[in-house]
């Protein structure tokens, strides 16, 4: 079976390079957002996030870092995909879709983001992502 | 003229088949992702204000249906050049916010079919595949069969979107009534399948006629929009051509929804009309074809 690459694992590794190059650019954008903030606040922003809503800058920190390796791990395994890997491709692909899930989690409890349509939105293809890679190219994934 | 050797079972094999192994395919998949994505965006479009309203308000269910009211009745009045009767039936009789999300999905749903539906039998044409299928099975087993398994797969992908709508309003939104909710969430869904019918025949004819994946795919989806952009610009023009917008599904669409049950029986009857026209177009083009 995993001598020719069906056309739904292409579209799922070109998916990935769209989805992760995009989560890269925007977390990047974020994290200078948030720089340039607390220069233009003299360092105050972690105490303004305190004020306004209870978060350290350091939550935020570490959630933009969540999803900079969400979208690292999204890119590697696009390449797994193509080359029909089992580690960087299988492996990997089932890494994202669960720190995927994790950090729309983390922003829940952490950044007390309320459960929206956006949440479900964000969790549809991490979880597309290991319905597939675990059930349909299952036995695809094996070089 | 007769569709030389028609088998149920060879119909309902195909049709088995193609439903299982559409994800496999790269068609299936973006399908897949852009209706759940698509019908997603347009509910939270019409939930978030809603949400945030009611959560900054004193009186929320007050603030709630004020915003409705004032700004939802108009925009679907716009939208669809429904009637007075019809605005009370989907705004007051029925949970507005689920009417607002299953008509602006409905405007959309074409678009989709044929992003699910539009390679049926292209991609194996152009590449001579299907050669070898025609060696076991008639072509109309083929056409039949996979025509029905592009539409039982789209079936599914709706059906869980509409799980997912209906989940949120329940419990997240909290909004209406779990009976109105249920209700008119399974009108909608009933809906859906029934005006997604008349598009996966006629993305079934295109993709019988086209020998290339990505050229169904255009065809498909500029023969699906041409025409009510057509309509719209001639009768600008020159009234009456508004009649011409007839002669497609997409003017029945609010037929679906009606509060009379004769006019929605008419509907389902034009939507399956439409469908056995279209069907009977691509199987007599398909059983002539060279391939």
């Amino acid at each position: 079976m995993a001598d020719k690459r069906p056309g739904g694992l292409t579209a799922l590794a070109v998916l990935n390079f769209i989805f992760g190059g995009l989560g890269l650019i925007a977390s990047l954008g974020l994290l200078a957002l948030l720089k340039a903030a607390d220069s233009a606040s003299n360092g105050g922003l972690d105490a303004a996030l305190q004020d306004e809503g209870q978060i350290s800058a350091g939550m935020i920190y570490f959630v933009i870092l969540l999803s900079v390796l969400s979208a690292v791990l999204l890119i590697t395994s696009g390449v797994g995909y193509l080359q029909q890997k089992k580690f960087l491709g299988r492996t990997l692909g089932n890494g994202y879709a669960v720190l995927s899930i994790l950090s729309s989690v983390l922003g829940i409890v952490l950044l007390k983001q309320g459960v929206g349509i956006g949440t479900i939105i964000g969790l549809i293809y991490p979880v597309l992502t290991l319905a597939l890679l675990n059930m349909t190219f299952k036995d695809d994934l094996v070089r | 003229m007769s569709f030389h050797g028609l088998r149920g079972p060879h119909v309902r094999l195909i049709a088995k088949t193609h439903t299982k192994y559409s994800i496999r395919g790269g068609t299936g998949l973006v399908f897949a992702l852009m209706a759940l994505l698509t019908g997603l965006i347009i509910a939270s479009i019409f939930v978030d204000p809603i949400n945030q309203a009611k959560q900054q308000a004193d009186a929320p269910d007050d603030i709630a249906e004020q915003i409705i009211q004032q700004v939802g009745r108009p925009a679907i009045k716009w939208a669809t050049d429904a009637s007075d009767t019809q605005l009370d039936y989907w705004m007051d009789a029925n949970p507005a916010l689920i009417t607002a999300f299953m008509l602006l999905f409905m405007m959309f749903l074409p678009f989709l079919v044929a992003l699910g539906a539009s390679n049926q039998l292209s991609g194996d044409i152009g590449n001579r595949g299907i050669r070898y299928q025609l060696l076991r099975t008639e072509r109309a087993n083929l056409f039949l069969g996979r025509m029905v398994g592009t539409y039982l797969f789209g079936l599914i992908i709706y059906l869980v979107l509409f799980l997912i709508v209906a989940i949120f309003f329940l419990v997240q939104l909290d909004f209406y009534s779990a009976g109105d909710t249920i209700t008119w969430l399974t009108r909608g869904f009933l809906a859906v399948a029934v005006y997604s019918l008349p598009y996966v025949a006629l993305c079934a004819w295109i993709s019988c006629a086209i020998d290339s994946a990505f050229g169904s795919l255009a065809l498909t989806q500029l023969a699906i929009g041409f025409w009510p952009l057509l309509v719209n610009i001639g009768a600008r023009q020159w009234e009456p051509f508004e009649n011409a917008g007839y002669l497609m599904p997409w003017v029945y669409r609010s037929w679906l929804f009606d509060p009379s049950i004769g006019k929605t029986l008419a509907g389902i009857a034009v939507m399956l009309a439409f469908t056995a026209l279209f069907t009977f177009l691509g199987l007599r083009h398909f059983e002539k074809r060279d391939l």
